[in-house]
Parts: C-alpha cells; structure tokens; sequence
C-alpha cells in the first residue's frame, strides 16, 4: 500500500529529515512509527500526503507513483489518505457534524451524501449522540474521534495518524487506540506515529523506528526500546 | 459544478460578511477612487464643451467708420471673403447692432433706460468674420491689417480669439492632469487595500484553508472564494460609485446650467450616453484589477 525507495528529504542547507528510507507497509497493515524528536517522522507524513516533495527517492502509495505527483492531482492523493493531528484541527465555530460536513462540501459532495456520510461515520466513532455540539463541548478523546470521523469520510485506503494522543490523558489514549485498530480492521490501512511507550508495547503490531532521518529497525510485533 | 460553485459564492459572501468592517473599508477606497476617475471623466465633459461653446462664438469685428461709402464697404466685404479659411463675413448695420445690444441685455433695466435717452446711436456699422478654425484667427487677422481699407476701419488692434481657447484649453489641461494624479493615486491606494484585505482574509481563515487542504479541497475551490470576494468588492463599489455620481450630478445641476444649460448639455445627459461605455468599462477594469491584485495575496500568501 505504501512503498518508499531511498527516500530522503534534505532541509536546507544540511538537514536530512530523512535519509535513504526504505519502506513496505502492506494493505491493511497497522504499523506504528516511533522515533526521538526531530527524527523525521512528522516530515514522513508531510511526503505521503505530498505537503511536501522528496529530495531523492521514489514514493508509492496505493500503486500510484506520487514522486512527481502534478500539483492539480494532489487533492485527488489526499481524498485517498486521512490525517490526523495532535492539534485536532477542527473548526472551533461550527459543530461536529458541520465540521465533518466541511470536509465533504469542499470537495463537491451532494447534499444528500452529506447527509447520509456523516451520521455514518459518527456512528463508527461513537458519536452521533453528540453532532450538534461545537468542539469546545467535547473532551480531548472525542475531539480527537471527531478528527477520526472526518478523516473517514472520503473511506480512504490509509489512515495517517501524528502522534494522534499526544494531547490526551491514558484514558482517552487508550480509546483512541481502540478505535484506530477497529478502522484497521474495518480495512484500512493505519500509520501511527506516536511517542508513546504504552501505547507501542500495548499494540503489539508492526514498529518502525526512525532515528535521525534514518530507519533504524523495522519489527514485526515491535516493543518500544528507545 | 454548479453545486460547487454555489458553495464557493456562499464561502466568499460569508467572508464578506464576517469581515465587515473591512469590506466596508476596502469598498469605500475602491468607490473613493472610481468617483475621482469619474469626477475626472466629468471635468473632460465639461471643459470640452466649453472649449466648442467658445470656439463656436468666438469672431473678429471690424467696426467700421461713418464715412465708409456702400461701395467701399461691399468691396472690402468681398476682399475678406476671399481670404483663405474665411468661413462668413456678415455686415451689421449700426442699428442692428444697437437691436442686439438691446436684446442682449434684456434683463438690465438700468441699459435700458440708457439707451432709450440716447439721442444718437453709438455704434458703428461692423463687420463680424468668422474663421473656419481657431487657429486661423491669426493669420486672417494680419491680412486684415495689411490691406489698403485701413481707412475704413475705426480698431485696428484685433484681439485674438485663439487666445482665449487656448487658456481655457490649458486651464483644463492642468485640471486634467491634476485629476489624472489622483485618480491614480486612489487608484494605487484601492488595490493596496484590496491586496492587503484578501491577505487579511487569508489569514483569518488559516484553519478552515488548512482543513480544506488536509481533506482534499481542490486549489481552486480553496483559491476561488478570495477571488469571488475581491469581484463582490468591485461590483458593490462601482454599483455605489453610479449612485454617488447622479447624486453629485444632481447638485452640480444649478451651476452648470447656469454655464451650460442653453448648449443642451448637463453632465446627467452626458453619463446617460456614455452610461454602459463609462461604467462598463469601469466595472470590468475595477474587476480584472481586483482579480489581479487579490491573486497576487493569494499567490503569496496561499500556499496549497
Ligand atoms: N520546514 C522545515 N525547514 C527546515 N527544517 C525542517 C522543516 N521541518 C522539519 N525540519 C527539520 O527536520 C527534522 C525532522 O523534523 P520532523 O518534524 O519530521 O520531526 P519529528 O520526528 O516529527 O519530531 P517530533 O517528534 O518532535 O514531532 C528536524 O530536525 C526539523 O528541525
Ligand atoms: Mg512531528
């Protein structure tokens, strides 16, 4: 599903953010991504989603060599990939259902998909009860299942996940988690870049370590060792 | 597509609410400058049809003396219509001259009554010559000073019209370009604050740009309601500017008629016939310059 080939990415005049990456992440795999801070694991995702280009390397998501990826067919990549944040990124002045209609209503969708998208995808994560509500009125956890929500939208292949719990308590981490391995099983494809000792060895899937732009192990049921 | 555009125009009409002030701000600069570019357009009217009224009016008189015989004055006559660009010479008689005198004056009792104690007319026979052009006026004028009917004449100091056209001519020249000036100016300054409102905007919609990007907004769909919203601007402003102008033209009314109204010319008349000329092609230089200016910000201050 994921495939990156000596990838570098060089931060002038000499930060290589990453540094001849080698990748395979299969369909429907859920690995996690660990790494100190400023390995490049941000920067990782920021070349998935074509926020930015590789300095070397070729990069393949879903079959589709994006390495030269033309500027007009980047929304049709990000249509395929769902992100989220640390930062929630949601609009703090329209509700969560709003919200996640934002999403689909910038991208052309009827209003009668809209409709029928959005109560779906609560439901998946458990918070259609809440849709009327605006952001501020929700814990950090359902902020975080509202971004979840709205990344589903468009049903991608892959799921990109940025240190996803970064701001929650182990509660709401642990809910998070939950819900991302059951989108993984649903059949998508999940990537979790995370700092989070517990939440690696309590995973026991797939972990890549990345330490200075390099990949420095790669383990089938990893263990977080840094 | 349709569906997609409605929803751009919504975004870009919802910007330009929730910016108020400052689409308040940016149309009246915009409406400052398109009513000195049309005050400018006005001054041209007017001044051009000064410049004609006069040119119209403006002749040589000979006043002639009392004992230039009818024969004299029929040869001299005939002398003068054949000088080049002569357009008409015409003899007035001394009482038609007093008639016209009479009639010009029609409104001042006190002339009135002055001439009517007159015992004798104190005008002269005249001969009136208009040339073809006015820079003509010169050269005729010297023909006439250098011809052997000098006898004839009781002035012989000629005043030039041409003169008089040309002041006026310069007069609105400098007005004219003074006007140019600030029209440019404001015109400068509108764009400015058109680029730095869209600037605004971009900033103050950061988050929703950055989710719009973050699902997979195309970048004209993220681009498109700026763009929208800088043409919204240009419309209301220029929609606006047609109101103030009637509206000026209304109070102008009084002063000019009293200078131009009898050569048929008010400046409401005068946009009526020029409406879609003047306004249209204000409306779409005011649009393609906001688009210009608005694409800009976005091209520096939008990343995608
Ligand atoms: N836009 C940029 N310009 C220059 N250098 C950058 C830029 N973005 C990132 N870097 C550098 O690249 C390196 C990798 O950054 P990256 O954000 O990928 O780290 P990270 O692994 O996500 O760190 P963290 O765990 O703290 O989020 C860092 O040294 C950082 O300083
Ligand atoms: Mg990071």
């Amino acid at each position: 599903m994921i495939k990156l080939r000596q990838v570098s990415k060089l931060y002038p005049p000499d930060t290589y953010a990453l540094h001849k990456v080698d990748m395979h992440i299969k369909d429907r795999e859920f690995v996690s991504v660990i790494g100190q801070s400023g390995t490049g694991k941000t920067t990782l995702i920021k070349i998935l989603t074509a926020q930015e280009k590789p300095t070397h390397g070729r990069i393949i998501v879903g079959g589709w060599d994006i390495t030269d990826i033309a500027f007009r067919e980047i929304p049709i990549l990000r249509r395929q990939i769902g992100v989220i944040y640390q930062d929630f990124k949601l609009l703090p002045r329209k509700t969560i259902f709003e919200n996640i209609a934002f999403a689909l209503q910038v991208c052309g969708t009827s209003r009668a998909k809209i409709t029928k998208v959005v109560p779906q995808v609560l439901k998946i994560v458990g918070l259609h009860s809440k849709a009327e509500r605006y952001p501020g009125q929700l814990s950090g956890g359902e902020q975080q299942r509202v971004a979840i929500a709205r990344a589903l939208v468009h049903h991608p292949q892959i799921l990109l996940a940025d240190e996803p719990t970064g701001n929650l308590d182990s509660i709401n981490t642990r809910e998070i988690i939950e819900l991302l391995k059951k989108i993984n099983e649903l059949g998508t494809t999940v990537m979790l870049v995370t700092h989070n000792k517990e939440v690696v060895n309590l995973l026991k899937k797939r972990v890549i370590t990345l330490d200075q732009g390099k990949l420095v192990s790669d383990q089938k049921v990893g263990k977080y060792m840094l | 597509m349709l569906l997609t555009f409605l929803r751009i125009v919504k975004f870009a009409l919802q910007d330009f609410y929730r910016n108020f002030w400052l689409s308040f701000v940016t149309i009246s600069v915009l409406i400052l400058a398109l009513v000195s570019v049309n005050l400018l357009i006005s001054i041209n009217a007017v001044t051009e049809k000064i410049v004609s009224v006069v040119e119209d009016k403006v002749d040589i008189n000979v006043i002639l003396n009392d004992n230039a015989s009818e024969a004299e004055i029929n040869n001299f006559t005939i002398f003068l219509n054949n000088i080049e660009n002569v357009q008409e010479v015409k003899f007035l008689s001394k009482e038609a001259v007093l008639e016209d005198f009479r009639q010009k004056n029609i409104g001042n009792p006190d002339i009135q009554l002055a001439l009517d104690e007159l015992e004798q007319n104190p005008f002269n026979n005249t001969i009136i010559i208009k040339a073809d052009k006015p820079d003509d006026y010169e050269m005729i004028i010297q023909k006439i000073k250098g011809a052997e009917y000098q006898g004839l004449m009781d002035n012989n100091d000629f005043s030039d019209p041409k003169k008089l056209i040309s002041f006026v001519q310069q007069l609105s020249g400098k007005v004219e370009k003074f006007g140019l000036f600030v029209a440019g100016l404001f015109s400068m300054i509108a764009l400015l604050i058109v680029f730095n409102t869209i600037r605004v905007t971009i900033y103050t919609h950061k988050e929703e740009i950055g989710v719009m990007r973050l699902v997979g907004a195309t970048n004209s769909f993220i681009r498109m309601p700026f763009i929208i919203e800088s043409v919204l601007y240009a419309i209301v402003a220029v929609v606006l500017t047609i109101m103030i102008m009637y509206f000026i033209f209304q109070l102008s009314a009084p002063y000019l008629n009293t200078l131009l109204d009898s050569y048929g010319f008010s400046l409401n008349s005068y946009f009526n016939q020029n409406f879609i000329r003047i306004f249209g092609l204000e409306l779409l230089s005011a649009v393609i310059l906001t688009i210009i200016s608005s694409g800009i910000a976005i091209r520096r201050y939008l990343k995608v």
